[in-house]
């Protein structure tokens, strides 16, 4: 296994992982909040709310704009 | 003629009083978890020898938000938040009649995720097409009262944390990633970050469709939170 594999197979067990419990969160009783439900809870306070939204923003600029 | 010397000690004690509220307030800020992680997140991408544009939009943010936890005491936060409220839930409403789903929103976000696709990436079109629903989205954000909308469901604790851990150990293979480059500023195909990972994705038209429409859904998903 290579350094690549070994890089990527990082980050496909890390989403897996996010997958994961977001599948677990839809079970009933589980203690597993789906990630909507946690980040409601984030964008509760004022701080929470603009850091999500320019994270979102700045993934964009990131990508596709200078 | 006499007039109210300025120094009398109620005005001393008062002074002294907002001096320190202040003081809390700088502190406050400087604990908030969303601000400690923007300075972070900002001064690694430096670091990383990226566009100077990244970094500084993280920073800017954490100076934006700093500056605002201490400009207004928290109960004047929540009396504008509070008033702002009564209208945002008018706005809510007639917000909630335009369906989220419609076919209009839906063609129109495909029909800018396929034109923008046809920009070539960092090119002045494609800047101002991406720029444009980002600092929208962001004053939006900025505007919109925290109390406006439904109140969420408590998030149970082990829950929350597990999803922090998945997020935390993305950020810490992605740093591990950039760190095994040859340099900060060289891309490794070894060690490849997830922009390097993305490059072959974006370098073609439908790719650069797909992940468009994929930014604006999550952010009018989010905005919707």
């Amino acid at each position: 296994m290579s350094s690549h594999d070994l890089t990527v197979a990082g980050y496909v067990l890390i989403v897996l992982a996010g997958v994961c419990l977001q599948l677990l969160s839809a079970r009933e009783g589980s203690p597993i909040p789906p990630l909507g439900a946690v980040l409601s809870r984030v964008m509760r306070t004022r701080s929470g709310q603009v850091g999500v939204i320019a994270g979102w923003a700045w993934i964009g600029i990131h990508f596709f704009a200078r | 003629m006499s007039r109210t010397d300025p120094t009398t000690p109620p005005e001393r004690n008062r002074r002294r009083l907002g001096g320190r509220a202040q003081a809390r307030r700088r502190l406050g800020a400087l604990r908030d978890p969303v601000i400690v992680i923007f300075v972070l997140a900002g001064t690694f991408d430096l670091l990383s020898g990226d566009r100077l544009i990244d970094g500084a939009v993280l920073l800017a943010v954490a100076l934006a938000l700093g500056w605002d936890a201490v400009r207004r005491p928290p109960a004047e936060r929540r009396a504008d938040e509070v008033a702002d409220a009564g209208e945002d839930s008018m706005r809510s409403a007639r917000g909630r009649a335009v369906q989220w789903r419609s076919p209009l929103l839906v063609l129109g976000g495909v029909v800018y995720a396929v034109l923008v696709a046809a920009f070539i990436r960092y090119s002045l079109p494609a800047t101002l097409a991406v720029w444009a629903p980002a600092a929208a989205g962001v004053a939006v954000a900025w505007r919109r009262p925290v109390t406006g909308g439904s109140d969420p469901a408590p998030v149970p604790a082990a829950g929350a944390v597990a999803w922090a851990v998945v997020f935390v150990a993305l950020a810490l293979w992605e740093l591990a990633a950039l760190l095994l480059q040859p340099s900060l500023t060289t891309d490794s195909w070894a060690h490849p970050t997830i922009s390097v990972l993305l490059d072959p994705i974006l370098a073609t038209h439908l790719g650069r469709a797909v992940v468009l429409s994929l930014w604006l859904l999550s952010g009018w998903w989010l905005l919707r939170r």
